[in-house]
């Protein structure tokens, strides 16, 4: 409770800076007397968010969908794939060079070949979010697994521990805080990806209804459904905490030790 | 204690092995050349070496005299360039197969994310020991180093000194014959080190254990050790091998004895003559 209290107060400032922008923009929309077309007060996008509020919802979950199987999928890979590079220095070697061109790919501008070849619904959607998950989590992932202090593979290796032990028991383990790691970046990526598939073409999920609500040139729509990414990507953020937060629970010099150094 | 120990310790292999040979872990003629950019550097030459049963023998030497290397070589973690390495009479890997080789690292090197427990358990896991036999060993060496009731503790919330307890007790843990300790105790403040310098004495005694211990300290090498190995460095040689005649139990106050003093006078003159 008082940790809760404490962190409130630490976190005030930034809550009454949040709170003096909106008033300062509402004051700034009625004192200019600005359009709502142009720029919403933010009175205007909240009556809309009402109003809406059951459209929202039903996008959201399309969105979300598509966004955090996208994730799951991107990471089932991106630890299946590291778990194999780090097996193999050959593969390492030869996958390592991949990655880094992979991700100087804008994956976001292959948006319209995926629409080509997975047409223009959930499977696009899920497509993109995957790609773009997928490399945060893989680097970390084989960070985590290989940063493992020397010793500690001498002292498996005394043991005549198999590649299965040092696995388990120590690779994996030793990446759990760089793989949270990961996903945290991960997590915003995926949203933003099923939002951009769904901005190439599609009948649902909050990029279509800024679509729609700009062709209607619905502003506080627009706001509205912005805003309601934004809550989706945060909501996502705070399931992978509260999962870090039960992993790492009693270790948390592991998570910041290892991290910070 | 000491009994439960080897109510449950010989697992078979090791028994046999044992005691007939005279030196359990001999280096014969050992040299090691590390190839670095500005090419060869000669980190150890000729080491004749012989370390006999549950003997407590000191490398004591400057840093960069091949002390560490010369452990990690028993450890069978580094290759010598030359000269061979016999444990019990045989090769390292057949050595390792069965076992006999427990490591204490400096800084105690534990699992961040496994408590007390379950970081002892980590060499049992590994070697399949079954699961009762399992819990009794746990129980038995973390009772042995005094680390009872912080079972469930992690490792950052230990300290310093008892992060060092817990590493001897996961190296004890499987009950290897040997227990290769490279500066254990080197982190810690010098009050501390001296109460583990008496409980790794203790512990010794109990468990009749070789041990091959690594430092920097000569009056830890002169309080610890039956035999104190002088390194001296560029390239890592023996300077002298030297009995320890302090008689054993050894408590603390015996550093101000008279033989102390001179043993620890004679030791520091054989580091300092290169």
């Amino acid at each position: 409770m008082t940790d809760i209290l404490e962190a409130l107060r630490r976190s005030l400032a930034s809550i009454a800076a949040v709170i003096g922008f909106v008033v300062l923009w509402q004051l700034l929309v009625i004192a200019f007397n600005v359009p709502t077309w142009l720029l919403p007060a933010p009175t205007a996008i909240w009556a809309e968010f009402v109003k809406q509020a059951y459209l929202l919802g039903k996008h959201t979950v399309t969105t979300g969908a598509g966004a955090v199987s996208g994730l799951a999928i991107g990471t089932a890979s991106a630890l299946i794939l590291a778990i194999l590079m780090v097996q193999s220095r050959v593969l390492q070697r030869i996958l390592m060079p991949l990655l880094v061109i992979d991700q100087s790919v804008p994956k976001l501008a292959l948006a319209p070949i995926f629409v080509i070849w997975f047409g223009t619904g959930m499977m696009t959607r899920v497509v993109i979010a995957v790609v773009i998950s997928f490399f945060p989590i893989i680097i970390n992932a084989i960070r985590g697994m290989t940063t493992v202090d020397r010793r500690v593979n001498d002292l498996m290796t005394t043991l005549s521990a198999s590649r299965w032990d040092l696995l388990t028991k120590i690779q994996l383990p030793n990446a759990v805080p760089y793989i949270f790691a990961g996903l945290k970046v991960a997590v915003p990526l995926s949203v933003i990806g099923a939002v951009v598939a769904e901005f190439m073409q599609s009948d649902s999920g909050l990029g279509y209804v800024v679509l729609v609500a700009v062709g209607n040139v619905n502003t506080p729509m627009v706001f509205v459904s912005v805003l309601v990414m934004a809550l989706l990507s945060l909501g996502l953020f705070a399931v992978v905490s509260l999962g870090e937060w039960l992993v790492m629970r009693g270790r948390f010099n592991y998570l910041t030790i290892e991290l910070e150094n | 204690m000491a009994r439960v120990s080897t109510a449950v310790s010989l697992r078979g292999d090791d028994a046999k092995v044992s005691s007939a040979i005279r030196g359990v872990i001999t280096l014969d003629n050992v040299t090691k050349v590390f190839q670095t950019r500005q090419g060869e550097v000669r980190a150890l030459d000729g080491i004749q070496l012989s370390i006999r049963d549950k003997e407590f023998v000191s490398l004591l030497g400057s840093s960069g005299c091949g002390k560490s290397t010369i452990l990690g070589i028993i450890a069978g973690l580094t290759k010598p360039s030359s000269g061979t390495l016999k444990v019990h009479g045989k090769s390292i890997d057949v050595a390792r197969q069965s076992h006999q080789i427990g490591l204490v690292f400096q800084d105690a090197v534990l699992l961040p994310w496994r408590t007390v427990y379950e970081n002892v358990a980590l060499p049992l896991e590994v070697l399949k020991f079954p699961r009762s036999e399992r819990r009794e060993r746990i129980k038995m060496v973390i009772d042995l180093v005094g680390l009872s009731g912080f079972e469930v503790r992690y490792p950052h919330e230990l300290s310093g000194g008892m992060r060092q307890r817990l590493g001897i007790a996961r190296a004890l843990s499987f009950n290897p014959r040997v227990l290769l300790m490279d500066e254990p105790f080197g982190a810690l403040d010098a009050i501390t080190r001296d109460k583990m310098s008496i409980e790794l004495l203790r512990i010794w005694e109990q468990q009749q254990k070789t041990v091959v211990f690594v430092t920097h300290s000569i009056s830890e090498a002169a309080l610890l050790s039956d035999r104190v190995v002088v390194l001296t460095p560029r390239p890592g040689r023996i300077a002298a091998i030297i009995d320890n005649p302090l008689p054993r139990p050894r408590p603390l106050h015996m550093r101000d004895s008279a033989e102390f003093v001179a043993l620890s006078l004679q030791l520091r003159n054989l580091l300092e003559t290169e």
